[in-house]
């Protein structure tokens, strides 16, 4: 008390000022790299929430499609869908043919035309004639049911296949929403402003401030279309098999936090 | 915290602005895919039939949405955990 009251009669002394100065622009230095590591971890904890929402939306739009088109989709569909696939076969592409002619023809195994519903003998037979005309030759066709196509006729052979099917329309339409989420996520994380540290930004510390995942890492991407069927008797176990979200584990962490300064960085008058 | 934060709101527009764009942008068409077939699945690992184009390391989708990754690429087999 006694010392207080004397420096509030006369004044702070000059060797205690600057040692005043310094220890305030510690504590302000400290301050601001608390702030921009708390700034980071928010922004990082919002992007993930926004990629989390875009994503169950997407999920859930595609999802009640699916679920409306196979409770609203019946046989006279399934014909109408025949003769759509009928035609597109006709117009195939000449890669698209040699590429389904030449797995035919290496196989031993009949074409197999999967359809939600079963197939009545014209729409049959009208599949069956597209397919010798597109292959250039007397191809065998075993016809099944498959009712995971939703709506659609489903056509494989030897390792490749060609869908006209609600299930591989809403599948591909869902993959061109997810590069699209995908694309605005990355710019979107290349794009967030650095947090600012006020007029502290010049020093060495605010320098080191973390940048929220500025450049993620390449993920595993599905490059291969590859789909294996379910024709085996044993289907892969759900529980035990990598969910997509196995693969977001090599997502990059965030960048460590950057140290508070330990030591003062004003200098005494 | 800097900048705008990005309400919910925002969120909801731009996931259905996705949508909406990948719907006009979208044209169906036969597009030939790989394919393969499950033959045996045991401890989590399963043992595929087919899909010729798969490499190393590659995900490959299985019916129902979940995914594999390929660990052993052979001629015939492909083992996929």
């Amino acid at each position: 008390m006694t010392t207080l009251r004397a420096q509030s009669r006369h004044g702070p002394t000059v060797s205690v000022l600057p040692k005043r100065r310094s220890t305030i622009c510690n504590g302000s230095h400290h301050v601001d790299s608390r702030r921009a590591v708390l700034a980071s971890v928010k922004a990082t904890g919002t992007r993930t929430l926004n990629q989390a929402i875009r994503r169950r939306t997407q999920e859930e739009v595609f999802a009640i499609a699916r679920k409306a088109l196979g409770d609203l989709s019946s046989a006279t569909l399934e014909e109408r869908m025949a003769e759509v696939f009928i035609r597109k076969v006709q117009d195939m592409d000449d890669a698209t043919k040699a590429t389904l002619a030449d797995a035919s023809k290496k196989s031993a195994d009949p074409v197999v035309v999967r359809s939600a519903f079963e197939l009545p003998p014209k729409e049959r037979a009208g599949i069956n004639d597209a397919l010798n005309r597109a292959f250039s030759a007397d191809v065998r066709v075993r016809f099944e049911t498959a009712p995971e196509l939703v709506s659609g006729i489903e056509c494989a052979t030897n390792g490749h296949k060609v869908g006209w099917s609600i299930a591989d329309y809403l599948g591909s339409l869902e993959n061109g929403v997810a590069e699209l989420l995908k694309e605005r996520e990355t710019t979107e994380a290349k794009v967030e402003p650095k947090p600012k540290l006020g007029e502290t930004a010049s020093t060495p510390q605010a320098k080191e401030a973390p940048k929220p995942e500025a450049d993620p890492a390449p993920k595993p991407e599905a490059t291969a279309e590859a789909k294996p069927e379910e024709q085996a008797e044993t289907k892969p176990d759900a529980d035990s098999a990598p969910k997509a979200e196995a693969a977001a584990e090599t997502k990059p962490q965030t960048k460590a936090e950057p140290k508070p300064a330990n030591e003062p960085v004003a200098k005494s008058p | 915290m800097n900048g705008p934060p990005e309400s919910l709101q925002n969120v909801f527009d731009e996931a259905f602005t996705s949508v909406s764009q990948a719907r006009e942008r979208f044209e169906p068409k036969l597009i030939v895919r790989e394919i393969g077939t499950v033959t045996t699945v045991s401890t989590g690992v399963a043992y595929v039939a087919g899909l010729p184009g798969v490499g190393f390391e590659e995900l490959v989708r299985f019916p129902g949405g979940e995914f594999g990754i390929a660990f052993n690429v052979d001629e015939d087999e492909l083992v996929l955990a």
